[in-house]
């Protein structure tokens, strides 16, 4: 009775293969928000969202999974059990972490993983870990007014190939601004081809950009990459080659930090002497700071120099 | 005469403030050519010249290809956000 509308499109074979199927979803931000509540609430078997960041103001414009009251709290643990109100007969677990090269393999026995994270980096270490691992995933990403949706299928021309990495900046959802509808549009076409995909419908295997302005949808014809270093299985994301070495602006005021050398109980330890401390044995919340054990520092700062400030001051760079 | 009608995409067309561009020219022109035109044209952009892809009739071409001025033609960088 619950999925007795779509069962009218999808068939019961087609119903039957979601309820089996194994997802997860990297950022629960605008698009993951979406994505998200797209799936469970079509019945999605598993669903595992991962999010390192906490709730606040600016982004309940867009990211409908949450409210006021959740401003302040981790993204993937309300929005996980929000995902279970909507839909208490799936399997829903959620995990506040960020995702690197150490942990990625959190995402192991997935039959597709959906990428609605809002960097570059992120995106590079999915390819390199679905490539090895030969697991499908759907690149979707959106700021301003446009936005793209690609899904890569194992062998085929992966995210790597049509766009190499240049260690450029790109605008971001904070610079740039990004409208609620546009990441609205994007997160519904990607949950469209993950449901077409899990029931074996056939999907364009073209990278779709999407602009708001003019509501035009364009399909590229993607091709292998000869020089992809992904495709020839040397996966510099994954074995932590490219792990970032300098301060990198993010959306949402935050400039992102990766120490190597981070003695995380340590500093942990010497934080709580200065002032309130939250989180838990692998992060920990400090001020403008969100510290995690593997040394990635995401900082809260108005410009650059303050966010250097603030690293000179608390973590010592 | 041939004129070369490019579509652009993403923060190609943010910045350059404009959804297409084109060229005219008397030569035949190859993918790398019409590229260095352009960011030739919009020299403020060249940051993004790197990370910048050129489809031709809706395909990613990745060689350096001679043109007709026929074509369906577009530069697509990449998108990140979310």
């Amino acid at each position: 009775m619950r999925y007795s509308r779509q069962e009218l499109i999808l068939g019961e074979a087609g119903q039957t293969k979601l309820e089996q199927a194994k997802v997860a979803i990297i950022g629960l931000g605008a698009l993951g928000s979406v994505s998200s509540q797209l799936l469970a609430r079509a019945g999605l078997g598993q669903i595992l969202v991962i999010d390192r960041d906490k709730v606040e103001l600016s982004n309940l414009q867009r990211q409908l999974l949450y409210g006021e009251n959740d401003v302040g709290k981790a993204k993937a643990q309300i929005g996980a059990t929000r995902l279970s109100n909507i839909n208490s007969e799936i399997q829903v677990e959620g995990v506040v972490t960020d995702l690197n090269y150490k942990n990625i393999d959190l995402l192991e026995g997935y039959d597709l993983i959906l990428d609605c994270s809002d960097n570059l980096y992120t995106r590079y270490l999915i390819n390199d870990f679905a490539s090895k691992h030969k697991i499908p995933w759907i690149y979707s990403a959106a700021v301003k007014d446009y936005g793209n949706v690609y899904l890569h299928k194992p062998g085929k021309a992966c995210f790597a190939c049509l766009f190499e990495d240049q260690g450029i900046a790109l605008d971001t959802c904070e610079t740039s601004g990004v409208l609620s509808p546009l990441t609205s549009i994007i997160a519904s076409i990607q949950a469209e081809y993950a449901i077409d995909y899990l029931r074996g419908k056939n999907i364009d295997e073209k990278l779709l950009h999407f602009d708001l302005a003019d509501m035009s949808i364009n399909k590229i014809k993607p091709s292998q990459r000869k020089a992809c270093k992904a495709c020839a299985e040397d996966y510099e994301y994954l074995d932590g080659k490219k792990e970032l070495q300098q301060i990198h602006y993010r959306c949402s005021r935050a400039y992102e930090f990766f120490q190597a050398e981070l003695n995380f109980p340590e500093l942990k330890s010497k934080l709580s002497k200065l002032g309130t401390v939250k989180g838990d044995a692998k992060h920990l919340f400090f001020e403008n700071l969100s510290v995690f054990d593997n040394g990635r520092v995401m900082i809260k700062a108005e410009s650059m120099e303050q966010a250097k400030a603030e690293l000179a001051k608390y973590i010592g760079v | 005469m041939k004129e070369y009608k490019v579509k652009l995409f993403a923060q190609l067309k943010d910045r350059a403030g404009q959804s297409s561009w084109s060229l005219k020219s008397e030569q035949v022109l190859r993918t790398s050519e019409l590229l260095e035109s352009f960011f030739a044209e919009f020299n403020d952009l060249e940051k993004l010249k790197a990370i910048t892809r050129i489809a031709v009739n809706e395909e990613f071409c990745f060689e350096d290809k001679e043109l007709t001025g026929d074509e369906e033609i577009a530069l697509i960088p990449p998108v990140s956000g979310g």
